[in-house]
């Protein structure tokens, strides 16, 4: 089968200031692959995402959809469709409940959205991502961290996008929640077979996870290639990840 | 040396000023252009209306009922002076309707409203929840701004009727009680020198009010920085700004609408 080029990223730059934050960031990303970019904090792993979803504007370099270049002046909705967004913080709204929060995208985008089987799909989400379906209209700060970030992933996946992408997934966590929470993602993209992008500084995350790995270094591509080849790389920056 | 120093600290403040214009009149652009681009989210609307303007009945319409009262008992004292204490029914109808009324509706609402509003907002930027939006197809213009903004030019000229209203009766139940009138006599001297045009003349300022303090809020809001500390500022940025913006806007429309 030949896969297809989902996110092809050419030469990115972003410039803040005086400051630059990405240089030169070049990767390809096929159907199906499982990118992980990791790199410390403050590397610029978050912000290389929020430049593909279109949320930050880039300096300079180009960004292509399935082929089609992105500019200022394209339709993002467009491509944001195609997206599922798992946030660092979880970014769940603290007014709407559980329900509300998985089925944000369709309850307030549709023009007459079915509440009964929006709920009924939203109650499904819940149960795979392993979660009581009794919380269904509790509101997010009445779940533990968790649980919260459960809920985070049910909404990323609730519209069945092409491509996921989830930021920072384990951060926060205690190491038990964050081992179940790696799993989870792992079996989403398993069993939907989607394209997905996760960013950490969990090595082990990564090789647990990836299909593809992007080392970041102060926002550059130090290092890319398959877990793998990470485990026989030389690179001084990944062993210093790998060794923890 | 020191000439240098403060033309440099001059076109330094100069150019922060004008990137604070630049970003505030594109903000105003976003609001307008999202306006006419829809969707309008009529429930979120009007859950605002209920938030922003029910909600703060309760505070201006205390607030009216002891201002009227005072001002009741002011312009008696006054009045006293050259036997005029029978001015005081229209002067507090007058006072409250065209100046009252609506300057105490519009601060009291900087101060309850705009701070909300930014802070609502704030917190939602930094907790990453307007990329959320963003992302789920959810426009933070349509989403938050229009519905809070339009929420606040609706809520406005009905809480400065009822507070116009309240006012009165304060200065009503002051004057029949403690002023001795005749309360027949004080309610038809309220409403004998009382014009059509004193009662809109407030209500258009009051429109003017809402869309400050509408905007204000949700513009410190959206441009929130980073943290905890960055929600404090920006809600105390909305709530000075709006204050300080409904008073110059007071004094710019009662010029406007003087002898009318």
């Amino acid at each position: 089968m030949i896969k297809k080029t989902k996110i092809e990223v050419k030469g990115l730059n972003k410039i803040f200031g005086s400051k630059q934050i990405l240089k030169n960031v070049s990767f390809i990303l096929e159907q199906q692959e499982h990118l992980v970019i990791i790199g410390s904090s403050g590397a610029g792993k978050s912000m290389l995402v929020k430049c593909i979803l279109g949320l930050e504007n880039i300096s300079s370099g180009s960004i292509f959809f399935d082929g089609n270049l992105i500019s200022e002046n394209s339709d993002k909705q467009k491509v944001l469709n195609k997206l599922g967004v798992c946030f660092q913080s979880n970014a769940l709204f603290d007014s709407y409940n559980v329900w509300e929060n998985i089925a944000f995208k369709s309850l307030y985008n549709d023009s007459y959205p079915d509440i009964f089987n929006l709920k009924k799909l939203a109650v499904e989400r819940l149960e795979e991502v392993g979660l009581p379906t009794n919380i269904a209209e509790q509101y997010p700060s009445e779940l533990s961290g968790g649980m919260q970030k459960r809920v985070g992933i049910a909404r990323s996946i609730f519209s069945e996008p092409d491509i996921l992408i989830f930021d920072e997934p384990t951060t926060g966590l205690d190491p038990i929640m964050s081992k179940k929470i790696i799993s989870l993602i792992g079996k989403i993209i398993k069993n939907s077979k989607k394209t997905a992008i996760t960013i950490t500084h969990d090595i082990n995350l990564a090789l647990f996870l990836a299909s593809k790995i992007i080392l970041i270094d102060n926002g550059k591509v130090e290092w890319s290639g398959t877990p793998k080849q990470a485990m026989l790389s030389k690179n001084k920056l990944l062993k210093i990840f790998l060794n923890g | 040396m020191k000439i240098v120093f403060y033309v440099e600290l001059v076109g330094k403040s100069f150019l922060i000023f004008l990137s604070k214009v630049g970003i505030f009149s594109r903000f105003i652009w976003k609001i307008l252009s999202q306006a006419i681009k829809g969707p309008f989210y009529t429930k979120i609307f009007l859950n605002q209306l209920v938030q922003i303007g029910f909600l703060s009945l309760p505070v201006v319409g205390l607030t009216a009922v002891f201002t009227g009262a005072a001002l009741a008992l002011q312009i008696y004292s006054g009045g006293m002076r050259f036997n005029a204490e029978s001015v005081v029914p229209s002067i507090v109808a007058i006072g409250i309707c065209r100046e009252l009324g609506p300057v105490l509706c519009g601060l009291i609402m900087a101060g309850r409203v705009a701070s909300s509003i930014s802070a609502e907002i704030g917190t939602m930027k930094v907790t990453e929840q307007i990329d959320a939006l963003y992302t789920l197809n959810a426009n933070p213009y349509n989403f938050l701004v229009i519905p809070r903004v339009c929420a606040c030019i609706f809520s406005l000229p009905l809480l400065t009727l009822i507070s116009d209203i309240l006012g009165v009766f304060g200065g009503f139940i002051v004057g029949i009680s403690t002023l001795e009138f005749n309360p027949t006599n004080y309610l038809l001297n309220t409403v004998k020198f009382l014009e059509l045009a004193d009662v809109v003349s407030g209500l258009i300022k009051a429109v003017f009010f809402g869309l400050i303090i509408g905007v204000l809020g949700t513009f410190h809001g959206l441009n929130t920085t980073v943290g905890a500390r960055g929600v404090g500022i920006s809600t105390i940025s909305a709530v000075v700004w709006s204050s300080i913006s409904v008073l110059a806007a007071n004094y710019i429309l009662t010029e406007a609408l003087f002898n009318k």
